[in-house]
């Protein structure tokens, strides 16, 4: 059963601190916010020299923005201006200090966004409640259109 | 040994109002210079060393544990630091893998220059083949 609150989490990103985040699922080391947001949770994404890392061959280093970018590129997504929700179109939001991709999350059919903390856990938020000095800001927002009208992830 | 430095704090240029009453954890964090405390008996001095180990490991895991960035978290000081302690840190970071899998694997290659992990196992094989590694060097029960 996933905890309610995360105390830590509240203090590095305060505006979670309104209280209308939620926990969905225990803590787990094995994937990271980039593998949650393309929907896989055995990996966790990053370009490191040592096997049981992923990266995506050819794909610019995970320290940059550039390269979290050509990750959903290769997964159909394309930016957009626009971080409301449409019925026909799976978003990502991608949170960066300069050019530091810091974290990602996607939205839900439901209009909320769900992203993994780090090592920690999943949770659900408004975009806004992860922005800050942790995650810095949302500065690029992507979208694919839905395969036959249905969403990849949910 | 390797890398063991056996020389007296006045060469290390500890000074002199700092050499009493200190204990061999305040010398490795505070002198960076001092790889090795010698001269201890072999069971304090693994004492030692797992207590540091176990406070750099809290330390680094509260800090870390929000950081999607595993270049963040293997530039965290306490894991440099573990990495820093070289070989005879080995079997606390093995047990700390079998009992707490974490992002030990950078530690443990840069540590070893091994990786006995396959090209494109997961998180959790690549753990499973450093354990089985560890066992057959004699660094894990």
């Amino acid at each position: 059963m996933a905890e309610e609150r995360d105390l830590e989490l509240e203090d590095v990103c305060p505006n979670l601190k309104k209280l209308s985040y939620k926990i969905t699922s225990p803590l787990d080391h094995r994937y990271n916010c980039i593998a949650f947001a393309v929907g896989d949770l055995t990996h966790f994404w990053y370009d490191v020299n040592v096997n049981g890392y992923y990266w995506p061959p050819g794909v610019p280093s995970a320290d940059t923005l550039i390269g979290w970018t050509k990750v959903f590129e290769i997964h159909g997504y394309v930016e957009t201006g626009d971080r409301d929700l449409e019925p026909d179109y799976e978003k990502i939001a991608i949170y960066a200090s300069s050019d530091t991709a810091e974290h990602v999350a996607r939205q839900k059919a439901s209009g909320i966004w769900t992203s993994k903390i780090g090592k920690s856990v999943d949770i659900e938020h408004t975009l806004e409640e992860l922005e800050g000095d942790f995650y810095g800001k949302v500065v690029k927002v992507m979208k694919r259109k839905c395969l036959d009208g249905r969403r990849v992830l949910e | 040994m390797e890398n063991v430095i056996k020389t007296d704090l006045s060469e290390l240029n500890v000074p002199e109002e700092h050499r009493h009453g200190l204990y061999a954890n305040d010398l490795l964090v505070n002198f960076p210079q001092i790889e090795r405390i010698v001269g201890q008996a072999p069971e304090e001095e693994f004492d030692n060393l797992q207590n540091e180990f176990h406070s750099l490991v809290k330390k680094w895991r509260k800090d870390t544990q929000h950081f999607s960035s595993v270049t963040k978290m293997v530039r965290h000081p306490a894991y440099r630091r573990i990495i820093d302690m070289g070989i005879d840190v080995l079997p606390c970071l093995f047990n700390e893998l079998n009992r707490h899998p974490d992002h030990w694997l950078v530690a443990l290659n840069a540590i070893t220059g091994e990786d006995p992990a396959a090209e494109n196992s997961t998180f959790d094989e690549a753990v499973q083949a450093w354990l089985a590694w560890g066992r057959g060097k004699g660094y894990l029960q």
